[in-house]
């Protein structure tokens, strides 16, 4: 039997997988990298129909910016070599978000002193609560770097010194904390238009995450590859190779073997058995727990009960446009587009339950780069989450491709009524992604593109806090959507590195 | 700044302390649920098999040298074969002479066929067609093999054509537009489809059958172009611009639909320039092309997984044909440069591809290429990935 031996087996080359490998090639681990698909970076990746190249999603980097004034992404990117192969530029405005109902209209500019003067203008008398809220964010900001890295045991004399507003607001949700410090209610309802990002309702949503999030989009703005997200996926395969990394396509690891409670190996596709004491799987602990490991017993209990603790976030669907006109033709001069049927985030929350509800992130991609598509072209992605289990529901063994293009209709169609703009018949090229296209091609479970639900005591800042503590299956993290720092580009190639490093810990336990 | 959310912030203080313990706590005191597989993706599954284990179940002479096969699913393997858009091909996979052997095949029967676990691929005799010979003469009723899932761009979206499609086919490029034809009969697809069908001789026709009863159906009508020979109620000649406009309908809009032969395509892509109609109402389905180029013998040294081996590649032969001959299967689907599933990379040497290929410049930079539409011009090291 032909048997292999690595250092360490990553399981999959999502955000997640890609830094993780790279991460420990680069610190001289014996890393394979094993994806199943035939390209790598799970949803951050493209594809071409007709004259227009598309990507698998949304792409806007979180916590970059730029060299005088950047973000730990920003400085991983750096620090892994990364920077000088890629390009990125700078999305033009922080939002607009619509409200389908009423058709009320507001769009927000990014740099907080611009940010607080426009929600002055839209709501007057936020502006000490709208600045105490960035306030905030700075002090979330230099708390959350602390925790990072006191390693699990932050000083609690350190804490309420340097982060007392951090403390205090730490456990509670957004909608919250919001009211304490007296913020107008459309002042909120405007601030919290970045929900969907996340995919949780503002009152169950841990405020340190979003206002976190909000603050760095604000302060650093949106950054997207020039050459599209493939580029990113497609450079760190190389830089993963470069420092000796291997990366198989087009075969994956159907199960994971344990000794001894411990991970000993794995066994690919293609029938070759990988042997290891360290695995960092991308792919979902669903995948991991539920098919992967065959013999349950070995799982640690409190694995287990994670099952019945968290809750799956939103199913993904995506529709990707490309339109024979100019945005200028087309009257598109926003770059984002939010359109929701309530600016109350827990009524849009519980409306996409429903399959036909519409509510949308649409891209004008164009607004950022001009050069997206040919001359007198434009590309168009709208992004929807549904938050239950109904797209199996509606789908049989012959409406599948129906289906797509009634739901397609309907998202066309809000998008047309919210703003305006007529783009039915400028469409060229159309291509949609259901729950059903991310479950081919990444396996996520359910169509889940979000990972869990940040919610309540599995929000993010729980999470973080807790993952020193909790009882892992000996040699096994998990990075990724899934992981702890939720879904996201940034917060999944932030939890690659988290987890590589958890990783290298656990092989100096191994001496 | 201060900034309080209950009335005394020490206990908010509190609270953050015992995040940890409750969420613990939270966990530990939760039930089990066991891991299920989700609905979403075993239809995933069903939708995009990654392969489809097939068994010819019927052979039919079309014409001299056209057959049709019937093929089934192989039970052993799997139960069900894949629905798709009418208008859709599959890549099969044939056992010729103890090696893998793939081409790209329209579908010609009804998606509502495929229910009931039938595909019907239709094979002209091409010269030097490898496969094309191959089961034209050799492949009998019982014999196994496998296909990818169903796919491709030449499928009607009520989103994106007009209501009208003008379906051109030439020869045995026919075979996706009569899958459109019976979805449209079966009331699977719902749009009106003017089929204007080129030939060389009547004798070359093929489902004249089934095409004069799917005419019998309001939305459905079919113009037969009879390159060679005179007769009536067909039109003479090459398909062309003023032929289009004749059958085209006056006060609407249309789309045209193509697929046969490239020479043929090629002048109408030629013709259709004429009707100024815009691109996104005219949508083409192109064959392999193949590079003209001499003789002449590599070798390539070939990296997949941990294995390194070399074999011999002929230069006037794809790179795909060449892992296919020595037995290495990787995964291919469209033939044509456009899907990426082939995609491979170099090591070292060089390539020469068809136009039809298409990469993200990122791909290219790293060298990144499609064996399905590559052809060797120097000894190669390449690295590629199983199926």
């Amino acid at each position: 039997m032909n048997e292999l031996n690595y250092d360490a087996v990553v399981i999959g080359s999502g955000n997640g997988g890609l830094i993780a490998a790279l991460r420990l090639a680069k610190s001289n681990k014996k890393v394979l990298l094993v994806e199943r698909h035939i390209l790598p970076g799970g949803f951050a990746t493209g594809f071409s129909r007709g004259r227009f190249y598309f990507e698998a999603s949304l792409h806007e980097l979180c916590d970059f910016g730029h060299e005088d004034l950047h973000g730990n992404l920003y400085s991983l990117f750096k620090e892994l070599d990364l920077l000088d192969k890629l390009h990125f530029v700078d999305v033009p405005e922080a939002f607009r978000v619509i409200n389908a109902k009423t058709k009320e209209s507001y769009e927000m500019p990014f740099g907080v002193d611009n940010f607080i003067n426009k929600m002055e203008e839209y709501v007057p008398g936020s502006r000490k609560s709208v600045t105490t809220f960035f306030k905030l964010g700075e002090e979330i900001k230099n708390a959350m770097d602390y925790l990072n890295k006191s390693h699990g045991k932050p000083e609690t004399k350190v804490l309420k010194e340097k982060f007392p507003n951090f403390m205090r607001v730490a456990v509670y949700s957004v909608d919250k904390v919001l009211k304490a410090i007296k913020m107008p209610k459309k002042a909120q309802e405007i601030l919290n238009t970045y929900w969907s990002y996340l995919g949780t309702a503002t009152d169950e949503l841990g405020f340190v995450h979003y206002c976190i999030m909000v603050y760095l989009y604000i302060t650093l703005k949106a950054q997207i590859p020039v050459e599209r997200s493939h580029q990113i996926s497609a450079t760190i395969i190389e830089e993963i190779k470069k420092c000796g990394g291997d990366v198989y396509f087009g075969d994956g690891v159907k199960e994971i073997l344990l000794k001894d409670g411990q991970v000993n190996g794995v066994v690919l596709d293609s029938g070759k058995i990988i042997r290891t004491k360290h695995i960092i799987s991308n792919a979902s602990p669903e995948s991991v727990y539920g098919s992967m490991i065959k013999d349950k017993k070995q799982i640690p209990e409190q694995q287990l009960k994670l099952s019945g603790f968290r809750k799956l976030s939103g199913r993904g669907f995506s529709l990707f446009l490309g339109l024979n006109k100019s945005k200028e033709e087309l009257g598109l001069n926003s770059y984002s587009y939010f359109i929701y049927d309530s600016l109350n985030t827990r009524e849009a929350f519980e409306s996409m339950k429903d399959l036909n509800n519409f509510n949308q992130v649409t891209v004008v991609l164009n607004n950022a780069l001009s050069d997206a598509s040919p001359k007198g072209t434009t590309i168009m992605y709208m992004t929807s989450l549904y938050f239950s289990d109904v797209f199996d529901k509606e789908i049989n063994e012959s409406n599948y491709f129906d289906l797509k293009d009634k739901l397609a209709k309907g998202y066309i169609k809000k998008f047309e009524e919210a703003t305006g703009c007529k783009i039915f018949d400028a469409i060229e090229e159309i291509e949609v992604a259901t729950p059903l296209t991310y479950a081919h091609y990444t396996s996520t479970p359910d169509g889940s593109i979000y990972g869990y639900l940040t919610a309540g005591l599995d929000n993010m800042l729980p999470r973080l806090n807790t993952m020193y503590d909790e009882t892992i299956l000996k040699g096994l993290r998990f990075a990724g959507g899934h992981g702890v720092r939720s879904s996201g580009y940034n917060s999944s190639y932030l939890s690659g590195d988290l987890a590589a490093k958890f990783t290298l810990a656990d092989m100096k336990e191994d001496k | 700044m201060k900034v309080k959310v209950s009335l005394i912030g020490v206990l908010d203080m509190l609270k953050f302390k015992n995040l940890k313990k409750n969420r613990l706590n939270a966990i530990n005191n939760s039930e089990i649920k066991p891991y299920r597989e989700y609905e979403v993706n075993k239809l995933a599954d069903y939708y995009h098999p990654k392969k489809q284990y097939l068994i010819i179940k019927e052979i039919v002479e079309e014409n001299k040298d056209t057959k049709s096969f019937y093929l089934i699913p192989d039970e052993e393997y799997n139960d069900k074969l894949a629905y798709f858009k009418s208008g859709s091909y599959i890549s099969l996979f044939v056992n010729v002479d103890n090696n893998i052997v793939s081409r790209a095949y329209a579908i010609s029967s009804s998606p509502k066929q495929a229910l009931e676990n039938i595909y019907r691929i239709t094979v002209k005799r091409k010269e030097d067609g490898y496969l094309s010979n191959y089961l034209l003469d050799k492949a009998k009723v019982g014999d196994k093999l496998f296909a990818s899932e169903p796919g491709g761009f030449l499928t009607y979206s009520s989103i994106r054509d007009a209501k009208n499609v003008i379906a051109i086919a030439g020869g045995v490029g026919i075979t996706p537009f009569i899958s459109m034809a019976k979805a449209i009969n079966d009331g699977i697809e719902d749009f009106n489809l003017t089929i204007i069908y080129g030939v060389n001789k009547v004798s070359d026709i093929i489902f004249k059958n089934e095409l004069d009863n799917l005419s019998s159906n309001s939305k459905i009508k079919v113009i037969y172009v009879i390159r060679d020979e005179e007769v009536s109620n067909c039109e003479k000649g090459l398909i062309c611009a003023e032929i289009i406009k004749k059958y085209a309908p006056k006060d609407e809009k249309y789309s045209i639909f193509a697929s046969g032969p490239n020479g043929m395509l090629d002048y109408l892509n030629s013709e259709i320039s004429k009707l100024n109609i815009a691109n996104k109402y005219f949508r083409i389905e192109r064959s392999p092309e193949t590079l003209d180029l001499e003789n002449k013998e590599f070798t390539i040294k070939i990296h997949c997984e941990n294995e390194v081996f070399s074999i011999k590649a002929m230069q006037n032969e794809t790179i795909l044909n060449a892992l296919e001959r020595s037995n290495l299967l990787i995964r291919s689907k469209c033939h044509l440069g456009g899907c990426g599933y082939c995609r491979s990379k170099i090591l070292k040497g060089e390539i020469k591809t068809t136009k039809l290929n298409k990469q993200a410049e990122i791909d290219k930079k790293f060298n990144y290429f499609h064996p399905c539409c590559s052809y060797p011009v120097s000894d190669l090291e390449i690295e590629v990935y199983k199926y």
